[in-house]
């Protein structure tokens, strides 16, 4: 992520996430979806233990398991509100928390699967390793994962929770870069009023604008407000930026 | 919702052909004789696959530090006591040198895991060589069971007793 670098941006990161869960049906939606994930973590996590996906793996679960099980359900429970509020924001953002979260989900299932399965030295004597080869190779690494098990979680716990906070910063620092457009905008306006057009083009506020975004665009107009102009999935055609308030209220109309 | 991930080599399953156990990574199948080989029990003492003749046995292979083995033999605590009233004794040992990776010794895993049921006269622990590891589980499996009737034939092959219990039982009551 590159916002991870950016101290200002990480700054930016509990605000995003605020507005993320900040309607009590965004607040539900990360309760439910993170129990749901935590109840199938109590599943998956003791299945080394029986080799089965049922209720009876709750048997095995103890206080170790079952704390990984709520924390990454709760992990992962944000990581999939942050992907539907970026479904609906930042098609960029979505992308990158959608495949890390992908990567954590499975990471932290690996110990559980490739430990006392049958996976590991199938595969191996699929691909004609035998004798004492499929011995040494086959309990290294069972024992890999069987021993590295909360190497494994702690890993995949960081992961969701980089891909969350990282995914919200970079939406915030992109929507406050936003803003600051839109602020240079309202005064590039200002100087349009009482400037000869001579002197608007030549402006030094209007290099400092966004490139690409607005090259070719008119200057910003005042667009008239109203429902559902804050709801559009884009903030801006051809970029990934959000339509915040702000941005939007400055974007010049269509046609 | 039970969805099952076993070394699957029940009855049922597709046999291997007899005689090719082991050597050639082929574990022995259901209806061929045990393959014969020496244990050591955790009393020091030598025995044979052939000397269990004469009563059914269930010869289970295990990893100490494996969890579905742990999670198996504190099962088979529960459950040992059942398959001696089918006339079944089990014989639990390490494959071994725990397949060259470091784990608890088999006598701390047997006492810590099997209970009050770890001096049970039907349930005996041990350790054995490299030819009857590779002769039993040749794919390195951690854990793997074979039911072995009063005449030495295996009569039923699986893992993980915690989630294959009550196959395991159904086969023994079959023997008795």
């Amino acid at each position: 992520m590159s916002t991870a670098t950016n101290p200002l941006a990480r700054l930016r990161a509990p605000r995003a996430l605020a507005e993320v869960l900040g309607t009590p049906g965004r607040t539900a939606g990360f309760l439910v979806s993170s129990g749901v994930v935590a109840f199938f973590y109590t599943l998956l996590l003791p299945f080394g233990y029986t080799q089965r996906f049922e209720l009876a793996n709750w048997g095995y679960l103890d206080a170790y398991l079952l704390a990984w099980a709520v924390v990454l359900g709760l992990a992962m429970g944000l990581v999939l509100s942050v992907q539907a509020y970026a479904m609906r924001r930042v098609a960029a953002a979505r992308a990158a928390s959608g495949a890390a979260g992908g990567v954590a989900f499975v990471a932290s299932l690996l110990p559980s699967f490739l430990c006392c399965t049958p996976v590991i030295p199938s595969l191996l004597a699929f691909v004609g390793v035998s004798g004492v080869g499929l011995y040494t190779t086959t309990g290294a690494l069972q024992h890999f994962f069987a021993v590295h098990q909360s190497e494994f979680l702690a890993a995949s716990l960081l992961l969701l929770a980089s891909c969350a906070g990282g995914g919200c910063a970079r939406w915030q620092a992109r929507s406050a870069s936003s803003t600051t457009a839109a602020q240079w905008g309202r005064r590039r306006m200002k100087c349009q009023a009482w400037s000869p057009p001579a002197a608007a083009t030549s402006s030094p506020l209007g290099r400092e604008r966004p490139g690409p975004a607005r090259r070719g665009r008119p200057a910003a107009q005042p667009r008239p407000e109203g429902p559902g102009t804050d709801k559009e999935p884009f903030g801006e055609q051809g970029t990934d930026a959000p339509a915040t308030a702000a941005s939007d209220r400055r974007r010049p109309a269509p046609g | 919702m039970a969805v099952a991930l076993h070394v699957a080599n029940s009855g049922s399953g597709p046999a291997p052909a007899s005689g090719s156990a082991g050597a050639s990574g082929v574990p022995p199948s259901v209806g061929t004789t045990a393959p014969n080989g020496t244990f050591t029990t955790l009393a020091g003492k030598t025995e044979t696959v052939a000397g269990l003749r004469g009563k059914p046995t269930l010869i289970w292979f295990v990893t100490t530090w494996c969890s579905s083995c742990q999670a198996g033999t504190q099962a088979m605590a529960q459950d040992v006591a059942t398959l001696a009233a089918d006339g079944v004794r089990v014989v639990e040992v390490e494959n071994y040198a725990d397949l060259g990776q470091s784990g608890p010794a088999m006598s701390t895993f047997a006492k810590a895991l099997a209970g009050s049921a770890f001096s049970s006269p039907d349930w005996t622990f041990g350790e054995v060589s490299p030819a009857l590891t590779r002769t039993y589980d040749p794919k390195a499996y951690l854990d793997i069971y074979y039911l072995v009737n009063a005449k030495g034939k295996i009569t039923y092959v699986n893992s993980s007793p915690a989630s294959t219990m009550p196959q395991l039982l159904g086969a023994a009551k079959a023997l008795a």
